[in-house]
């Protein structure tokens, strides 16, 4: 299997469902509600934001199940919306493109967030930072308290290793729920396209989380 | 990963075994290889849906205003922002290079059009040369001159 994965093409099987109704994201309600906010009307912008709130608070919620962080980064996340509808493009749905917009905010904090800790930790003597080591290796050294929270972290950890669109696709696959077919028609792509990207992003996934184990503790770059 | 897998994966993930043809089981069954790599899938799966968000998770009261707030304050910022950006900066430095450009030719053009002046170690060497033999000339002359005195008082004493 290793020597064939990736070699063989991914042919359209003739039992495959080829894309159906193709949706033009133009003429949709939304995109009527898009239309309005590029025109600077802030009633409609006020519109997506009771619409999508909840949605983006949970996606948010479900990668830092922190509250504070979750408000801090959605309304980050309706300001960048605010900022560069005038860009979007309606190649896909408003909601595949704000959910994009929302993951990568949440990589972005995390990323953030990791930078600082490296930046406070510099400032500490050779010392704090022995002790502090000590105390990190006690901690790994328990067991897992809970397999549902490590499973989640790594999660996290692995998805990083994807392209925002491919982190995106896989989480709109797995953690919404949605279906090949609904993601062609949210993405504009065809069935077969979206089939691909997945099987592939699934087996970036596999190949970093082997490289993590591996070499624990090490970055899975 | 074997294409009957392959083709159906998506479905099989999602738990939708009665969309999957026979074909699938049946390659399942006589490839161990299709059937490990479809177990880690099948972990990833779950480890990936660890993401959902357990119940109803909704922003406080007052989530649009705190908004608003946050663009004003980001508008604001993103004035400044445009100073960092890294488009501006290339600009910047697009911009230096072409005045570097325009300045080494001018002076390089405004140089040769003014009188020779010698630059290389040659050319001072025979500029030097030069300056040695008008000295030579010069005190040779004032000798002549010195001795014609010489000679004029020489006469007037006789």
């Amino acid at each position: 299997m290793k020597g064939l994965t990736g070699v063989l093409p991914f042919p359209v099987s003739s039992s495959e469902p080829r894309a159906k109704t193709r949706v033009d994201h133009r003429n949709t309600e939304e995109a009527a509600l898009v239309r309005r906010i590029q025109a600077q009307d802030e009633l409609a912008f006020r519109e997506i934001v009771e619409r999508y709130q909840a949605k983006v608070f949970s996606i948010i919620f479900g990668i830092l199940r922190n509250h504070n962080d979750a408000e801090d980064i959605a309304q980050q996340v309706f300001s960048k919306i605010y900022f560069s509808i005038k860009n979007f493009d309606f190649r896909s749905s408003l909601l595949t493109w704000i959910y994009k917009i929302t993951v990568n905010e949440c990589y972005d904090y995390l990323r953030k967030k990791r930078v600082r800790k490296l930046v406070y930790e510099s400032d500490f003597s050779e010392e704090d930072a022995q002790r502090m080591q000590n105390i990190d290796t006690a901690i790994d050294q328990r067991p897992a308290v809970d397999t549902q929270l490590a499973q989640r972290d790594l999660a996290i950890k692995l998805l990083e290793k994807l392209s925002p669109e491919d982190r995106s696709l896989l989480l709109l696959k797995e953690v919404e729920g949605h279906s090949v077919e609904e993601l062609a028609q949210m993405t504009g792509m065809n069935e077969n396209t979206i089939k691909v990207k997945l099987f592939r992003a699934r087996q970036k996934l596999l190949k970093a989380s082997q490289r993590l184990r591996r070499a624990p503790g090490q970055n899975v770059a | 990963m074997h294409q009957p897998i392959r083709d159906n994966l998506e479905e099989y993930l999602k738990g939708s075994a009665r969309k999957v043809p026979q074909d699938f089981e049946a390659h399942l069954e006589a490839c161990d290889d299709c059937a490990s790599e479809l177990r880690s899938f099948q972990a990833q799966a779950a480890m990936l849906r660890s993401l959902q968000s357990s119940g109803d998770v909704e922003p406080r009261a007052g989530f649009y205003a705190r908004v608003m707030d946050r663009i004003e304050l980001d508008g604001r910022a993103s004035m400044w922002a445009v100073l960092l950006q890294p488009n501006f900066g290339r600009r910047i430095a697009m911009a230096s290079a072409v005045l570097v450009v325009l300045l080494g030719t001018y002076f390089v053009t405004a140089e040769s059009s003014e009188p020779l002046v010698p630059t290389a170690p040659e050319a001072a060497f025979t500029s030097g040369q030069a300056e040695q033999a008008s000295f030579d000339q010069d005190s040779l002359q004032q000798q002549r001159q010195r001795d014609a005195v010489l000679v004029n008082l020489a006469a007037y004493h006789e």
